[in-house]
């Protein structure tokens, strides 16, 4: 059974939480909660729990501060930040602390139970980065109607297509290695599901790339249109010129 | 003083020098006119010596003058050498205190040789000396007077300095307040009245659609509110530092106002902690100010920010590319300039306006000496 602790300083919040995990989540997890950064730090040290939700502004010591500490000590841990900030800093500032080994996740107070559930069994089961696509501010799809992929595993798409090594897309999109690999393996699965395991066993031998045939699938069902690459080419730019003051001659 | 010293001084010296060949020259002269025969001169010679008393036949001249000259001329020495002490500065002081000293051998000689008498020279030599340093001694106290009272008058001009930038400051804050009332006023109870609104139609009449459209209003007075809430307090500061607070503010100028952004830091945490919350957060309130101004005034298509390290100071700049600023607004004191100044003086730090480089648009520049601190006194926290 999966472990939880819930930390978050307003009570009846609290219990919100724990009561959403208890009946939402299946298997219901066991949780624990802790009313401050300091004793969720505290509590996390003895129960060692699977997964943190985690608000940002608490008294004595603020979310993050308790998760870049827990990071240090057991860089695998998930913590999905539990928050009332829209604000993009705070995405890009954890994304900033989140060791590579991490799956973490974003989520936003104002935002719906539902989310918020989807956001954590998200994190803790599927091992996928959420992060609230209002904060981030996602792109507007590239004239793609097909709703089959996610909007994470569009972008993902998108990184992929603009060439970009897992290092990063984690930059980029502000979430760890790891989480940017099984956010890649979803899209596997969806995109190619099964065929290229099953060609691997009969052929014996790796048959595609994966991130080509990616591509492939995707321009084969007409998730990429050839003549909008551009923009995704535009954007990329900007990224590099805002992240690492590279303008392209 | 040092102003009207310049005169004295140019003059004295050639002056001393002067009036020492021409003592020389008297006593030359006074020697070979036999107004001064060799007896008179060993007398007057005996006078000088202490044993001259002594050695006989050279018997000090008997005092023939009588006591109110002698009285008068020692009194003028010492008037004469108080002036020197007290208005003079100290290398001509120490010039006319000698040709004072000259003046009063000449007259030695003169009143021996052409009245027969005169003050006892010593008397006039202790008249100068004692004049002398009476004068210095009232020019210090009388500095330290003028001191303290330039102290006094610079004291109260700072006061009132301080007095009127404190007006300004809550001037300027009953401003914001009113903008704030205004903002929530505009926005957050409109939306409530309409929840309300919608909230007595779907008594009447349960319609999922009104439902949806009193979330919608009470999601966009959340965030209102919230907006409102970030503008007292930066949430972003006091969580994430200084830094990523700045970059979050130029982000979201530049989503209100249209233009690209660089942000450059080789800053972590680490510099920034040192500073107090209260200067952070006047840095940071600096640093929103120019954002601002960008976006009303300066209709720049690229911002370009950064935070360093120079020579031990924190260095903020925010460029544009946009109109540019008027220099004459600068140089006159427009009112933001004055008070973002007053709000940088706060905290000892500067702020700086330039044309931008190629002649184009403006550069900020926020400067605050890092120098004397401790690493994390007033972490934000």
């Amino acid at each position: 059974m999966a472990k939880v602790l819930v930390v978050e300083d307003v009570s009846a919040l609290r219990q919100h939480v724990t009561r959403l995990l208890k009946e939402k989540i299946d298997p219901p997890p066991e949780v624990i909660e802790a009313a401050n950064g300091h004793d969720g730090l505290k509590l996390f040290r003895t129960a060692r729990p699977d997964m943190i939700v985690m608000d940002i502004s608490m008294p004595e010591m603020s979310g993050i501060k308790a998760a870049e500490q827990i990071w240090q000590e057991s860089p695998a841990t998930k913590i999905l930040f539990w928050s009332q900030y829209h604000r993009e800093a705070y995405v890009r500032e954890i994304g900033k602390i989140v060791p590579d080994e991490a799956i973490h996740g974003y989520a936003l107070k104002s935002e719906t139970d539902e989310k918020l559930i989807y956001a954590i069994t998200s994190v803790l089961i599927h091992n996928n980065p959420y992060i609230d696509p209002l904060v981030r501010g996602v792109q507007a799809r590239l004239q793609c109607k097909d709703q089959s992929l996610t909007d994470v595993e569009y972008e993902t798409l998108q990184d992929v297509t603009a060439g970009l090594t897992d290092r990063a897309i984690a930059a980029r999109r502000h979430i760890s290695v790891r989480g940017v690999q099984n956010r890649l393996s979803m899209l596997l699965t969806k995109l190619i599901a099964g065929e290229d395991q099953h060609l691997r066993d009969t052929a014996g031998m790796e048959i595609y790339n994966p991130r080509t045939r990616v591509i492939f699938e995707a321009l084969k069902r007409q998730l990429i249109d050839p003549d909008a690459v551009t923009v995704l080419d535009d954007d990329l730019n900007e990224w590099l010129a805002e992240e690492f003051d590279y303008e392209k001659a | 003083m040092a102003g009207s010293n310049a005169g004295p001084k140019t003059y004295i010296l050639p002056v001393t020098l002067v009036s020492l060949v021409v003592a020389w020259l008297a006593i030359v002269v006074a020697a070979r006119g036999a107004w001064l025969d060799a007896e008179v001169l060993t007398r007057l010679l005996a006078i000088f010596a202490v044993q001259g008393k002594s050695e006989a036949g050279a018997a000090p001249i008997a005092i023939a003058l009588p006591l109110p000259v002698q009285a008068g001329t020692t009194f003028l020495f010492a008037l004469g050498a108080t002036w020197c002490g007290f208005r003079l500065a100290a290398v001509p002081r120490l010039l006319v205190s000698v040709q004072l000293f000259v003046l009063s051998l000449l007259s030695v000689v003169g009143l021996r040789c052409w009245l027969g008498g005169g003050a006892h020279p010593l008397a006039y030599f202790a008249a100068v000396f004692l004049g002398c340093l009476c004068g210095y001694g009232l020019r210090v106290v009388d500095l330290k007077r003028r001191k303290q009272e330039s102290q006094h008058y610079e004291l109260l001009l700072r006061n009132k300095e301080l007095q009127e930038t404190k007006l300004q400051l809550v001037k300027q804050d009953e401003i914001e307040r009113r903008m704030l009332a205004a903002d929530l006023h505009d926005q957050v109870l409109n939306d409530l009245k309409a929840v309300r609104q919608k909230l007595d139609a779907y008594e009447s009449a349960p319609d999922p659609a009104v439902a949806e459209a009193i979330r919608g209003l009470l999601s966009q007075a959340m965030d209102e509110i919230r907006e409102v809430m970030d503008s007292l307090c930066p949430s972003a500061l006091e969580h994430l530092g200084l830094v990523a607070a700045l970059e979050d503010c130029l982000r979201r100028g530049a989503a209100r106002a249209g233009f690209k952004t660089r942000f450059k830091t080789r800053l972590g945490g680490r510099e920034t902690g040192a500073l107090s919350m209260v200067e952070q957060s006047l840095l940071y309130r600096l640093f929103q100010e120019s954002v601002t101004n960008v976006c009303k005034h300066a209709g720049a298509t690229l911002v370009r920010a950064s935070v360093t390290v120079e020579d031990d100071e924190l260095v903020i700049r925010v460029a544009d590319n946009g109109r540019g600023i008027d220099q004459s607004r600068l140089r006159e004191d427009s009112r933001g300039v004055r008070y973002m100044r007053q709000r940088a003086d706060l905290i000892g730090a500067t702020i700086a306006w330039r044309p931008g480089e190629e002649g184009k648009g403006t550069t900020v520049e926020i400067r605050l000496s890092l120098s004397g601190r401790e690493d994390g006194q007033g972490s934000c926290s």
